[in-house]
């Protein structure tokens, strides 16, 4: 499997952050790359009628400094698995891969990544959290990949050695990313969770363009397992594709016989569903992918499958995920 | 549709001359050239000119967004860059109100890159340039900023040409015309990498569900607002299935005497456009 990170044509630097040696290094990285400076991220994120789909063949990186909101509350939309304290955080804006569902499309204006390499302004904020907020649990790779780009700027290595020294922080850390080999030389802290999103194969060739396919992320999971790693396993987004009760049938079988169900901390259930506002933005710039197109129920902002739809889809994966889980370990994202 | 924004004729000639281009000879005011898919504007010298060259352009054309705009001139170079110099500009930079425009520069291509900044009147080495900017003229933040009220910033590019480094001489226009001449492989190359890379144009509304929709709507004596709910909903079961809406045809067979029986049938029409299997 290659992991080296895609030939980004150009680098944009923010003017401040010119001078930190977290942009030397990544610059290093891409020597055959054209730097900008710029003043603020968002002249070149936030530029009006960008067209995504077409940076998306060719993104661009943006290396900027964060200067506020280094926390948020976690969406309604996400997955709390019964943490009171959920918050996230956008250490990046964007990801590496291409996934056809994916809110990321209807929430950025640009297709181009942002990495804010000011890590420990986020690490410094997060201990003022804790201070009156704890336990708290965060989500790191919460709009993006962390793993994906540890190649890039070692995010997942920094976080989980900061994250070892509070245990009243737990941090997931969610990834489609089969490169464990970044991190295996980690001591697993009890208190980071690797989360790590399947598919099924088809479902993967498919809509979840330049991800690693389902044998090599197993591997990554086995191998996380067997270092002692807490795992959680996302079956999110469940999509109601052409023979999807077959498909979702084999593939939980094919994960579970890959995987020591006793080992996984837990497994979480999503069916899809995005901001309405996304989607119609998302609609406006393309015209496909099928997934996408399915006549969505609107409530309450949300776009999602029929009622009937989304019971079926869920309750299909709960039986199967059941023969596998207990009921406490399999969490159902509504 | 690409089009071209020069400045002067001396820069423009040999474009027009390598892309045939035929002067429009009923256009008034700023000089238009056409040829097949390529429309060229000497817009004048200043990015006002420059900002209403291409504004006259992209606004009369049906569908502006799917277009593409390329500023071509010659620049001063503040860093002594040989005369003829051929670059993709990857920053803009307005000198009065100190706006940047970055151009997408999507396109794999092999031109040096530069960062340049537009001035209101001619400058020299005598003023006191900042050490950032690389290339200077006096058409491209008008020009972009213009064109971005179009286009998304893929498809718009900046070309220039180095003409001088700043030394205050002029420069006469047979000079400007045989440097651009001589250096016209590169610039053809640019411009014709760079309309390949945009031809695709962007989501356009499909031909045949278009006519379908409008026969159903004028059968049934739709508003604009079904209309177009029922564009779309056409639209979303074509790509959801991969199929085609002929069937949809059957639904013109229905007479309609009152606007509840038009309204009856316009919900049911929608109803079976949304219909899913599990």
């Amino acid at each position: 499997m290659n992991h080296s990170p895609p030939n980004f044509s150009h680098i944009y630097v923010e003017e401040r952050a010119l001078s930190f040696p977290e942009t030397t290094m990544v610059i290093k990285k891409f020597g055959s790359a054209v730097i900008v400076p710029i003043r603020h991220y968002k002249d070149v994120f936030n530029r009006p009628r960008q067209d995504r789909r077409a940076q998306k063949t060719s993104p661009n990186l943006i290396l900027a400094l964060r200067q506020n909101n280094f926390l948020y509350p976690g969406s309604c939309l996400s997955d709390a698995s019964g943490n009171n304290n959920f918050y996230y955080n956008s250490l990046v804006l964007n990801c590496l891969y291409d996934c056809d569902y994916c809110y990321l499309q209807g929430l950025y204006p640009s297709a181009n990544m942002v990495l804010f390499i000011n890590n420990n302004d986020y690490f410094t904020a997060v201990l003022k959290t804790l201070q009156t907020n704890s336990p708290l649990f965060l989500c790191i790779s919460y709009e993006t990949d962390l793993l994906a780009l540890e190649r890039i700027f070692p995010y997942c290595r920094k976080w989980i050695e900061f994250t070892s020294a509070h245990p009243d922080l737990t941090i997931e850390l969610r990834t489609k990313s089969a490169d464990y080999e970044a991190i295996a030389n980690l001591k697993p802290p009890p208190n980071v969770l690797l989360a790590w999103t399947l598919s099924p194969a088809e479902i993967i060739a498919r809509y979840e363009h330049r991800t690693p396919a389902l044998p090599a992320r197993l591997k990554a999971v086995r191998r996380a397992l067997a270092a002692g790693w807490q795992v959680r396993l996302s079956f999110d987004p469940l999509l109601l594709v052409p023979q999807w009760e077959v498909l979702y049938r084999d593939f939980i079988h094919d994960v579970f016989k890959n995987v020591a169900p006793s080992r996984i901390k837990d497994v979480t259930l999503g069916v899809f569903r995005m901001n309405s506002r996304f989607l119609k933005k998302i609609h406006s710039q393309r015209l496909e992918p099928d997934i996408l197109y399915y006549p969505f129920d609107l409530s309450k902002r949300v776009a999602s499958y029929n009622e009937t739809h989304k019971r079926a889809l869920m309750k299909h994966i709960y039986t199967l995920v059941q023969e596998y889980l207990p009921r406490q370990k399999i969490h159902q994202i509504e | 549709m690409l089009c071209i924004c020069v400045a002067l004729h001396c820069e423009a000639q040999p474009l027009i001359e390598h892309f045939k281009l035929v002067k429009d000879t009923l256009s008034r005011g700023q000089a238009l050239f056409r040829g097949a898919n390529i429309t060229l504007i000497e817009s004048g010298p200043g990015k006002i000119k420059a900002a209403a060259a291409v504004t006259r352009l992209l606004s009369t054309l049906q569908s502006p967004a799917d277009a593409m705009a390329i500023n071509f001139g010659t620049c001063g170079s503040a860093q002594d860059h040989p005369r003829g110099e051929v670059f993709i500009i990857n920053k803009i930079s307005d000198a009065s109100s100190e706006n940047c425009f970055y151009p997408d520069i999507l396109f794999k291509h092999s031109l040096p890159e530069a960062h340049l900044a537009t001035f209101e009147k001619p400058v020299s080495k005598q003023d006191s340039l900042s050490p950032t900017i690389q290339l200077v003229d006096m058409e491209a933040s008008g020009f972009f900023e213009a064109a971005s009220i179009f286009l998304a910033p893929s498809r718009i590019a900046c070309l220039k040409i180095v003409s001088d480094n700043l030394e205050g001489k002029s420069i006469s226009n047979q000079e400007i015309t045989r440097l651009v001449r001589e250096n016209l492989p590169a610039i053809s190359k640019a411009i014709q990498i760079f309309a390949e890379a945009n031809a695709d144009p962007g989501p356009a509304k499909r031909a045949d569900i278009k006519d379908i929709s409008r026969r159903l709507a004028s059968h049934f004596r739709l508003t604009r607002a079904q209309e177009e709910i029922l564009y779309k909903a056409m639209q979303h079961f074509a790509i959801r299935t991969n199929s085609d809406l002929g069937w949809t045809e059957r639904f013109l067979e229905n007479t309609v005497q009152s606007k509840p029986e038009a309204k009856k049938a316009f919900t049911a029409l929608i109803a079976a456009l949304n219909k899913t299997a599990t």
